[in-house]
């Protein structure tokens, strides 16, 4: 990620479905600029197609002991999520030597559910009311995958 | 205070650093705890700040004899998703599996629910810990995901479950 990523980051972030409160430019930008480099514990991408910006990637809560990541993936254009989700797992197993990725979904999401799917996730579970948004609860689906997982 | 049937929850106190340190010394305490790392007198985190919505760190007292017998708490409380992850430890071997975890962790479930106005509690329990699993679902929680190769313990991968508790349905 760079400090030139905050224009496209700041018009996805005030979009209301996807996150909850509106965020200020500078804000975004202070948070790109407060980014660090990327290490084991800080693994971050800005994702681009044909040139163009087209989303985030965060591999968030590392541990060295479990070498597991929770995956924050946001991505503009519809079509790119599995090859983003493979990418992205590909340079935590074999860059940053992760055993475990996963990722929450909300439960009604069912073409984002089939995308994580193809991309190698394996649905582990549904947990009741687990999202609040829109005035109302939304369970949500975990879903993993492994190093030893079929791609 | 928050009463239970034979605990007591109440805040922490510098007092209770010598317990922590004994029960935190008992293989049998930590062997499901991550970090696996030993813990000193110092690691058992007794705050400046008051018990909070964000942070409810609790010590369990034995209610008979008020000696302090265990931790317990609620943390990463999420005030718009109105949920929480509980987490108990019977540190004293003296009050294991004679249904003291159970009543602090029922207790500490009815405060999240009637007082703190949460609407989700939820608890990871290490898929191989029979007790921890068997003791949450008898108070009502269910085991909503599987997070396959979650935890590396004793030189294996092994699966957690992620366990949830809706307020209707605590026993």
């Amino acid at each position: 990620m760079a400090p030139g990523d905050a224009e496209a980051q700041h018009r996805w972030l005030n979009d209301p479905a996807v996150a909850r409160y509106p965020i200020a430019r500078a804000a975004v930008a202070g948070r790109l600029a407060g980014a660090g480099t990327m290490s084991f514990a800080n693994p971050r991408f800005s994702l681009e197609s044909d040139g163009t910006l087209v989303g985030y990637a965060v591999l968030r809560d590392v541990t060295p002991e479990s070498r597991h990541a929770e995956l924050d993936l946001l991505v503009d254009a519809a079509g790119l999520v599995t090859e983003a989700a493979r990418a992205v797992c590909a340079f935590a197993f074999g860059t940053v030597g992760l055993h475990r990725v996963s990722v929450w979904v909300r439960a009604s999401e069912t073409a984002l559910l089939a995308a994580y799917e193809a991309a190698g996730f394996v649905r582990e579970g549904v947990a009741k009311d687990r999202l609040y948004r829109g005035g109302r609860w939304h369970d949500c689906v975990l879903l993993g995958r492994l190093v030893t997982d079929a791609p | 205070v928050i009463a239970g049937e034979r605990v007591l929850l109440r805040a922490r106190r510098e007092s209770d650093r010598p317990y922590a340190r004994r029960w935190f010394a008992d293989p049998e305490t930590t062997r499901w705890l991550r970090p696996p790392y030993p813990r000193g007198e110092d690691a058992y985190e007794v705050s400046a700040e008051p018990v909070s919505f964000a942070s409810v760190l609790l010590t369990v007292d034995d209610a008979a004899t008020g000696t302090p017998i265990g931790t317990a708490g609620l943390l990463d409380a999420s005030p718009e998703h109105r949920r929480a992850r509980a987490f108990v430890t019977i540190g004293d071997a003296a009050f294991r599996g004679r249904g003291y975890g159970a009543d602090t962790l029922r207790t500490l479930c009815r405060f999240a629910f009637e007082s703190m106005n949460l609407a989700k509690v939820e608890l990871a329990a290490p898929a191989d810990d029979a007790r921890a699993v068997a003791l949450s679902e008898r108070l009502g929680f269910v085991r909503e995901v599987r997070r396959r190769g979650a935890l590396w313990v004793d030189g294996a991968w092994r699966d957690e479950h992620l366990m949830g508790l809706l307020p209707a349905e605590l026993r």
